[in-house]
């Protein structure tokens, strides 16, 4: 395993406190720590960074069919944002509906999660 | 007539079947298996299964559906072949169609001499939220389904980038529906067999938008099977078979933020150059195509990244009627997904099953003229795995 290496268990922790954490690697590129190596170029050289949470909405959908876990919500936004440093995220946008469209400066946020049971990891929210 | 592609064929398919597609009341996904293999067998009588077919490959997708894992011998003790190989092979709505490509390695390699490889998916029993979080499980879990992401939600994400770069509308997309819709009426084994309009698909209520209830394929029970041998002893069974002349696989990273493209499914590129280069082949050689349309605007995408028109065209060849039945390039004459039904693990098998159809002019109202060549194209989740064959009328 890559020496730095932040696993899906300990971003989610982090996010949990506050802290968005990405990974950089030998090559620059900046990843969400999905997988132990660089999607882009395979390096196993990760450095693990701070991400700033701020970044613009690409795309968005209204959810009108959702699995069970999501049915208090319904209908709601998926959004897919482009971070200030490169990398995207998804999560549920919590904004009035007319603001959201293509282009939007949202910021990453978190709902907490439920702390028994597997997993504990909050939820994503994506604010104006 | 000179044959166009590779002289040799990878191997032949002898026979296919079919189960109905639809709400399949009382029926259990090895039960429907079975109603397709014992077409397959009535179709061929010069095969005895028992003693020719060495292997059974099952395209299944959610165990969790059935509450069943290890669930292809229960699928060949169904038509009598418990004694023989068999497999489970998943990768979601590709799943049938991997299970092709893995049975003609088999053959290739000089294992196996004739093989039986179908697809059975029993979903109707679940209500509707549960089949979308069992659906959803193709997406991936940490990243996607956890921050809310449904298998429709995805694609949806995917048609609205279509729509912002290169100007497709719902009103194309919905013409895929009608399409597909159309050719399904004219498909006795299809889930939905009423020609829709226009108008009603767009006035259908939203799943995901910019997807509305008629984008999406709908839950069904079915099974779809083909019997494949090597291409000497084709003839020993039937003079009517076809040629499977090229197979590719192609995946992309399955976290959809992860992807060089939103507007292509690079998996299909993959794919379809693997399945071009085997076959010798080009897409202008294609005389149909059996495509993955789960939503549809995975239809358009489709021709695009299997090069029936260029990058961001294919909304416009919608427009021009270019993929009807009587069009330049009829594309899922079968009905497809949409019309048809979706059992996820069959859909691979029942695109190859209408490829065989067509192939072999068994092909009843839907038929089109003597083709030579068609192509399928299964996908997995959204963009995640594809697996795509080309095949030749012997």
């Amino acid at each position: 395993m890559p020496t730095d290496y932040i696993g899906i268990e300990a971003f989610y922790k982090s996010l949990d406190e506050g802290v968005l954490l990405g990974v950089r690697c030998r090559n620059g590129h900046v990843m969400i720590p999905t997988k132990p190596a660089c999607t882009r170029c395979n390096s196993r050289e990760l450095k693990s960074i701070k991400l700033s949470g701020k970044g613009k909405l690409l795309s968005y959908t209204e959810i009108f069919t959702p699995a069970r876990e999501y049915e208090k919500y319904a209908p709601y936004f998926l959004g897919l944002i482009e971070l200030e440093e490169g990398c995207r995220l998804l999560g549920r946008i919590i904004a009035p509906r007319d603001s959201i469209r293509r282009g939007v400066n949202l910021k990453v946020g978190i709902e907490p999660s439920q702390k028994e049971g597997w997993p504990t990891w909050p939820k994503i929210v994506l604010r104006l | 007539m000179l044959k166009i592609g590779r002289t040799r064929p990878l191997a032949c398919i002898i026979s296919a079947g079919s189960s109905k597609y639809g709400k399949r009341e009382g029926l259990y996904a090895r039960e429907i298996f079975a109603e397709a293999a014992y077409e397959a067998f009535d179709r061929c009588p010069n095969l005895d299964p028992q003693r020719d077919i060495d292997s059974v490959y099952v395209g299944q997708a959610y165990e969790s559906l059935e509450h069943q894992a290890n669930i292809s011998p229960g699928f060949a003790a169904s038509i009598g072949l418990q004694k023989k190989p068999t497999v489970r092979v998943e990768s979601v709505s590709s799943s049938s169609a991997t299970a092709l490509r893995h049975a003609i390695f088999g053959i290739l390699g000089g294992m196996y001499d004739t093989v039986l490889i179908g697809g059975s998916e029993k979903m109707t029993h679940r209500s509707v939220g549960e089949a979308i979080e069992i659906i959803s499980m193709a997406a991936d879990f940490p990243f996607e389904q956890w921050q809310g992401a449904t298998l429709p939600g995805l694609c949806a994400l995917v048609a609205r980038e279509h729509m912002h770069h290169y100007g497709t509308t719902e009103e194309q997309m919905a013409k895929v529906a009608v399409k597909n819709h159309r050719n399904a009426a004219d498909n006795p084994k299809a889930q939905f067999q009423k020609v829709i309009t226009l108008e009603e698909v767009l006035s259908s209520r939203i799943v995901a938008s910019p997807l509305k209830l008629y984008d999406c394929s709908a839950i069904t029970d079915g099974a779809s099977c083909v019997i494949i041998c090597k291409p000497e002893i084709a003839r020993r069974y039937t003079d009517n078979f076809v040629e499977i002349i090229g197979t590719g696989e192609g995946s992309d990273t399955e976290i959809i933020m992860e992807r060089e493209s939103m507007t292509s499914f690079l998996s299909t590129k993959r794919a379809s150059e693997g399945a071009y280069s085997t076959a010798k082949v080009k897409p202008k050689d294609l005389d149909f195509a059996e495509v993955h349309d789960a939503f549809t605007i995975n239809e358009i995408i489709a021709y695009e990244d299997l090069g029936f028109c260029k990058k961001g065209e294919g909304g416009k060849m919608v427009d021009q009627g270019t993929f009807e039945r009587d069009g330049k390039l009829p594309v899922n004459t079968s009905g497809g997904l949409k019309g048809k039904g979706h059992p996820v693990g069959a859909s691979g098998a029942a695109q190859v099953y209408e490829a065989y159809l067509q192939l072999t002019d068994q092909a009843g109202k839907r038929q089109i003229q003597s083709p030579q060549i068609g192509l399928t194209h299964a996908m997995g989740g959204a963009g995640v795995n594809v697996v795509s064959h080309i095949f030749r009328r012997h």
